[in-house]
């Protein structure tokens, strides 16, 4: 039993309200979506579980907390290195680390942790296998900046399971990948969801009625981006209550064609900035 | 109109040069011969080889490049890890770029007076070595900060999520990423000691035979080729002949940074 709770989460960035009273419980194994357009702090949410936000230039201000298992992850006598080994965290474009894809998943055990070079080398090797990196590569001595999008991605889901964890935090993990790699990914996020909570932020609405067992919509408001629906994945998706959240599943699922149709409220989230992150996705993601 | 005159220069600069290694390589040559680099000079340097003034030159450049690497390095990490724009590191940014813009002449002065002087060195190896590890320092802390700041922010911060220490990231991925920077500096740094005979001018000295021990004196190849221009009656052909060699020598350096930066940037 994996229990995760965001208590009243406010975060602001440099006096810039991100949250707003985030509130909610999930118990896993399983997989918990948490959708919303760009720009709204998505992204923000699952830096903050990992104490990302803690190494950044800016400087951030917390109300609430974050409990795993009963336990804050802010917790100053939890060290960077056992959260790691709670919660893992895949970023949008994982960055390869030097040396071969084993050396990359080795890496963090064999720094962080005292286990033998054989235990850290059987570890990896599950890993690997667990995100079918193995079987597709003709060895594990290749150079991981050389692998693909998709491989890179998979590796770091490997790299973060190797440590154990009992949480995945995913973001946007299927950013530039054809769909037959993104088949490949949610074949693996199924299989590391089978003993581990994974938190997946995305905003393809298909790929999180797939996966999710319960989702959540996030939606800009006063005072940061609130948590404006939430609950098991036929429930909202089926009978969502916001008018906003239910255009994006409309739109995300390709049910509206019309776009003159579209609620004001959806337009107007939308700010340029958020606009020219989107196109530098897109840019990133080509080949 | 500009695009005359740009054509124009853009000739005058290649015939230049062209004429200048022309010029170097003729010359140059009348003073060569078999046995040059391995014969020590004879006839205050007018006559035989250069053997001895390699071996300084070696001696001094490989250990005062080794010494202010020895310092840049930490220092340069120190400032790429804990810089904060506080009144503390923008002071050190002044005073890195006030090291690196001084004159060479003010830092052979300087060498001179502190260590061939006060410390009471002598006209000695050691005074060079030390003298030319300050004036390199600046250089190579700058050049460091260059190489350890390019490095892609992404990286640290995968290792902060994976759980690792700041030394961990650093040791073992920051540096393995930064080093051809890093090498490419160094390579730099050593290119400039070679060519620089102001500041070893009146520290290490001009002797031309071969040094036994750090408190010898001994030349480098530009304060040889500077002596036998300025003090040795009828040295000119042989100052040519060891320019000649300096110049393939800052030739050879210059094409070993090329090739440091033009690697991609892991090397397996």
């Amino acid at each position: 039993m994996i229990q995760l709770e965001y208590q009243n989460l406010s975060l602001k960035s440099d006096n810039v309200a991100i949250l707003d009273q985030i509130n909610f419980e999930i118990d896993g194994p399983g997989v918990f979506a948490l959708l919303g357009p760009s720009g709204t702090g998505k992204s923000t949410l699952l830096r903050a579980t990992q104490r990302m936000i803690e190494s950044d230039d800016t400087h951030w201000q917390r109300s609430g907390d974050i409990l795993l298992n009963g336990k804050s992850v802010f917790a100053s006598s939890l060290g960077r290195h056992q959260l790691a080994r709670q919660i893992g965290y895949i970023p949008q474009r994982p960055r390869m680390l030097h040396g071969s894809v084993l050396a990359n998943v080795e890496f963090a055990l064999k720094h962080t942790t005292r286990l033998s070079a054989e235990e850290i080398r059987t570890k990896a090797l599950a890993a690997l296998a667990e995100v079918d990196v193995t079987s597709e590569l003709p060895t594990l001595d290749k150079a991981a900046s050389e692998l693909s999008g998709g491989q890179a991605q998979r590796v770091a889901i490997a790299r973060a399971i190797a440590l154990n964890p009992s949480v995945l935090l995913m973001d946007e993990p299927s950013t530039g990948l054809d769909p037959f790699k993104v088949q490949l990914l949610e074949q693996v996020i199924r299989n590391t969801a089978r003993l581990r909570l994974v938190v997946l932020v995305t905003h393809d609405v298909v790929l999180a009625r797939r996966l999710a067992k319960w989702v959540g919509f996030i939606l800009p408001g006063e005072n940061g981006s609130r948590l404006v629906e939430f609950g098991a994945t036929e429930q909202v998706f089926d009978r969502p209550q916001d008018p906003v959240v239910k255009e994006f599943i409309a739109l995300g699922s390709g049910l509206l064609g019309d776009t003159d149709n579209l609620d004001i409220a959806a337009r107007e989230m939308k700010t340029p900035e958020q606009d020219t992150r989107a196109d530098a996705d897109l840019i990133l993601a080509l080949p | 109109m500009i695009k005359t005159i740009g054509q124009i220069s853009v000739w005058l600069l290649i015939g230049l040069v062209v004429w200048m290694g022309v010029d170097m390589a003729v010359r140059g040559a009348s003073g060569f011969h078999f046995g040059y680099l391995f014969e020590a000079p004879a006839d205050m340097g007018r006559s035989g080889g250069i053997a001895t003034i390699l071996v300084s030159t070696a001696l001094i450049v490989t250990l005062a490049v080794v010494l202010a690497v020895l310092f840049s390095l930490p220092a340069a990490i120190i400032y790429t890890e804990f810089q904060r724009d506080t009144r503390f590191w923008r002071l050190m940014h002044i005073i890195l770029d006030i090291g690196v813009g001084a004159p060479r002449i003010v830092w052979g002065l300087f060498g001179g007076v502190l260590f061939v002087g006060y410390f009471n060195l002598g006209f000695s190896i050691l005074s060079g070595i030390i003298t030319l590890a300050c004036l390199l320092a600046p250089i190579l802390v700058t050049g460091f900060i260059v190489g350890l700041q390019a490095t892609d922010p992404a990286l640290r911060k995968q290792c902060v999520a994976l759980g690792l220490t700041r030394w961990s990231t650093l040791w073992n991925q920051v540096l393995p990423a930064a080093r051809p920077s890093l090498i490419a500096t160094a390579v730099l740094a050593t290119g400039r000691g070679c060519g620089d005979a102001a500041a070893l001018l009146f520290t290490a000295g001009v002797a031309t035979t071969l040094p036994t021990s750090l408190y010898d004196s001994g030349a480098t190849l530009a304060v040889f080729v500077f002596h036998l221009l300025t003090v040795i009656p009828g040295g000119q052909t042989a100052a040519y002949t060891a320019a000649a060699v300096l110049f393939v020598i800052m030739l050879a350096i210059q094409w070993m940074i090329t090739a440091a930066n033009g690697k991609g940037r892991f090397a397996h």
